[in-house]
């Protein structure tokens, strides 16, 4: 239901709900687009569309995720129509092709846990935005912001299982990625 | 594992290794009640393979987590938010 807030109550809300946000939600958006200005007009876009629409949120409720959802969906209904991003992978067919077993098994064999945290460079870094964008978005969503299943659910329009699966493909994906820089720089 | 699934003597759900997984998850990402979670931290005591996949997923969260998440927001861009949703000056 909208809220009939009055002006100085809107700028408490943005003030005191929404601002201290900005350096997630940066980050969000410089994993997103790869790009600081490009970084910088997606987050602008969402505070400027947060503060039109403040009406639509509750005072007091989960902010975080109201905007991490405005944002993403800024980002993929004005901000990718505009870059010349190649079109998206066909979902399903990703989905299906890591759905088999094959990848967990040579995983298990080929990375370890003290392999992970000898990488000090940009490999990690690397790998995430080497990505699909919708297996990077969870892995940022859940991994470096801490949002519960059923938050990343919301901000993303769609069902919880569909938030695990993706994740733990991601993950997968992720973990490849990371195996083929150890076997590169001689540690397995 | 789900929560209606048990452990077996091994600590090993019934329902094998995909349900490991599953739980796994839950315990890395805080999905899990204390009862899931000391099930699993029971279970990869004797599961080799779990234990392995546990610490790994665990070593990738932290690495992610300390590597690309701490970009900052540039003082122009809130500075410019600021400016163009502050109330015009008051008459």
């Amino acid at each position: 239901m909208e809220k009939n807030y009055t002006i100085a109550e809107k700028h408490e809300i943005f003030n005191s709900e929404f601002l201290p946000f900005i350096g997630p939600m940066y980050n969000f958006a410089y994993r997103l687009t790869l790009n600081e200005d490009d970084s910088k007009d997606l987050v602008q876009d969402t505070y400027l569309k947060a503060f039109r629409f403040i009406g639509s949120f509750e005072k007091g409720t989960n902010a975080k995720a109201w905007l991490f959802r405005i944002l993403k969906n800024s980002f993929i209904n004005d901000f990718r129509k505009k870059s010349k991003e190649p079109p998206k992978l066909d979902y399903q067919e990703v989905e299906t092709y890591y759905n088999s077993d094959d990848v967990d098994e040579k995983l298990t064999i080929d990375l370890r846990a003290e392999t992970v945290q000898d990488m000090i460079g940009d490999e990690i870094s690397n790998a995430l935005n080497a990505l699909d964008i919708d297996f990077r978005t969870v892995i940022i969503l859940c991994d470096l912001e801490g949002f519960k299943y059923d938050e990343m659910a919301k901000i993303l329009d769609v069902p919880i299982g569909t938030v695990r699966s993706r994740l733990h493909r991601a993950r997968n994906l992720l973990k490849e990625k990371l195996a083929d820089y150890a076997r590169n720089m001689g540690y397995t | 594992m789900n929560n209606n699934s048990r452990a077996n003597e091994n600590g090993m759900s019934e329902n094998g290794p995909e349900d490991c997984m599953k739980l796994l998850s839950k315990v890395l990402d805080n999905e899990a009640n204390d009862d899931l979670k000391d099930q699993f931290l029971e279970h990869i005591k004797i599961c080799m393979p779990c234990y392995q996949r546990y610490h790994l997923d665990m070593a990738i969260k932290q690495l992610l987590k300390t590597k690309c998440g701490n970009k900052k927001a540039p003082a122009d861009l809130i500075q410019s938010i600021r400016t163009q949703t502050s109330p015009p000056p008051a008459q």
